[in-house]
């Protein structure tokens, strides 16, 4: 009992319109350090799996299409991949290439908004917006090829939706060449400087043995050295046909994190430069078209940024599906940090949850209350405060 | 030898559990299908998990005409393959044991599972609330289909 007097609780959330995923927190602390993480779900809950029920199967491409504003292209990508599955049917080579060119773009834009983020929370705010002014030409990319800086409406059951113009490839490969000396640039940034290493290393560490009990999917599961990436293993689209690797970590903390992230926008790079070259000798339709849709099952995944997207229908061979289960990466990678944060002190819990990708925002609304008074004692803004004092305090030394 | 490798793993797990697969379809060289007994669940998740080393997806759960049908996914993400473990409980009791004890990382959907379609999970370490608000009526699920 006397211990649970000295425990402070520290609620995050629940939810903050920006937020890209409402979710609510709840640290429990003695003193500075993490002694028991909860987590309650359900604030902004859209029944999108329910309203799925009353669509058909080209309507639902957009439905998912908006889960989530970042990684929009991902949902749709792995709900055409199980429809695709559930017919038994093959997508054209044109189409293989241009559903890879999106994802990766949008792993790019992706992958460098995180970078900003964290950067900010380090209280590096030269390279938050360094990197949020490189994500810029991916966006203008998309733009250009979808017509869209986000939600580009692109998959579409058997194909894409849109083809890429040929004559727009050279344009969209040296705005690629530019990015790559602007991502090294911030590769050297975070390896080179001793005050991210003391930040980052050996803090927030999720061993292998707890990715795998958890299920721990995408740059998480890869930072603590779990080989997996569906890109590879369930080869489908592109990823099959042209040459690229998956990066790995070794220590499962919030360096190796932010390390596989950045190496993985150079692959990124690789695929989509090699898909561009291909789609130049890559002639003929851009979708296959489907008539029938047989009862049965339907599964389709896809590695999104932050890692595996996974959609299962279940169809009556009617137009609509009769259930459509939807798992996205960050319900399986927020039950980590059971592992991660617990024992860890709170300025670094804030970045053991960035380094997830799942909340920034929530970390803004974070307020730490004393439990038996209710009292307010810290806010979001605080936390951010101390993580960022606690690097200044580095860096003197 | 690629291939020897791939027929081997799913060959080890049908000789082990032969009398006890139900059904097995499947779907395409990537997907199978394995329907089982509920009583035969937690040794087939244990084989699958920590045997043959399947990476553990999701659990989806189902309202069918023939019951309440729960499908376990696990990727063998070293075969490209993925396994999805079907059971089907009857309506009237819909109770099934919980493989949290296996895999910590069901410990969500199981509640999730319990709250839209109305399972329950024996022997669940914590099974609290998880989307619906605290005042939602006892035994409402939105999943469940009418009669």
């Amino acid at each position: 009992m006397s211990s649970q007097n000295k425990r402070t609780l520290i609620p995050i959330g629940p939810y903050h319109p920006l937020q890209e995923e409402p979710e609510h927190f709840m640290l429990y602390v003695e003193g500075e350090r993490v002694v028991d993480i909860d987590w309650k779900a359900g604030y902004n809950h859209r029944g999108i799996e329910k309203l799925a029920e009353g669509m058909t199967y080209d309507q639902i491409t957009f439905l998912v299409e908006r889960i989530c504003g970042i990684c929009s292209t991902s949902h749709p990508f792995a709900f055409t991949n199980a429809v695709e599955d559930l017919c038994g049917i093959d997508i054209p080579e044109r189409a293989k290439y241009i559903k890879s060119i999106i994802g990766e773009l949008e792993r790019l834009h992706s992958h460098l908004l995180w970078m900003g983020l964290a950067g900010h929370f380090l209280g590096y705010d030269t390279v938050w917006m360094w990197a949020w002014k490189y994500r810029e030409p991916v966006l203008d990319i998309m733009e250009a090829v979808t017509g869209n800086r986000n939600n580009y409406a692109m998959m579409k059951p058997g194909g894409v939706r849109r083809d890429i113009d040929n004559a727009d490839i050279p344009v969209i490969k040296k705005m690629l060449d530019e990015l790559k000396p602007k991502a090294e640039l911030l590769l050297g940034a975070v390896q080179d400087d001793p005050v991210i290493h003391a930040r980052t290393k050996g803090v927030g560490v999720l061993s292998k043995k707890d990715a795998i009990a958890y299920g721990a999917v995408g740059p998480i599961a890869r930072a603590s050295g779990l080989d997996i990436d569906v890109r590879r293993d369930h080869p489908h689209a592109a990823y099959g046909l042209v040459e690229w690797k998956v990066i790995l970590g070794k220590n499962g903390d919030v360096y190796d994190k932010a390390a596989v992230r950045l190496l993985e926008i150079f692959e990124s790079i690789k695929i989509v430069e090699q898909c561009l070259d291909r789609l130049k000798t890559t002639s003929g339709p851009i979708d296959a078209k489907i008539k029938d849709v047989p009862p049965g099952h339907g599964l389709g995944h896809y590695e999104a940024p932050r890692g595996e997207v996974f959609h299962y229908i279940r169809s009556d061979g009617t137009n609509s599906p009769v259930r459509h289960k939807i798992r996205a990466p960050s319900y399986v990678n927020i039950p980590t940090f059971k592992a991660t944060c617990i024992g860890e002190t709170v300025s670094d819990a804030a970045l053991i949850l960035a380094a997830a990708d799942p909340c920034y925002c929530c970390t803004e609304r974070m307020t730490v209350m004393d439990v038996d008074t209710g009292e307010k004692l810290l806010t979001g803004n605080d936390l951010i405060r101390l993580s960022r004092e606690k690097t200044e305090r580095i860096r003197k030394k | 030898m690629e291939e020897t490798r791939q027929i081997d793993a799913l060959k080890a797990l049908k000789d082990t559990f032969k009398d006890r697969i139900l059904e097995w379809f499947e779907k395409s060289e990537k997907r199978h299908y394995i329907l089982i007994d509920k009583k035969d669940l937690l040794v087939f998740v244990d084989y699958l998990f920590n045997t043959m080393k399947a990476r553990y997806q999701i659990i989806s759960a189902l309202d069918t005409p023939q019951g309440i049908e729960i499908v376990y996914h696990f990727a063998l993400d070293y075969l490209g393959k993925v396994i999805s473990l079907r059971i089907i409980l009857p309506h009237d009791q819909p109770e099934v044991e919980s493989i949290s004890s296996i895999v910590t990382g069901a410990q969500w959907i199981e509640r999730e599972i319990a709250e839209i379609i109305g399972v329950t999970f024996r022997n669940h370490p914590d099974p609290r609330k998880f989307l619906l608000s605290d005042d939602w009526p006892e035994g409402v699920h939105p999943f469940r289909r009418k009669k």
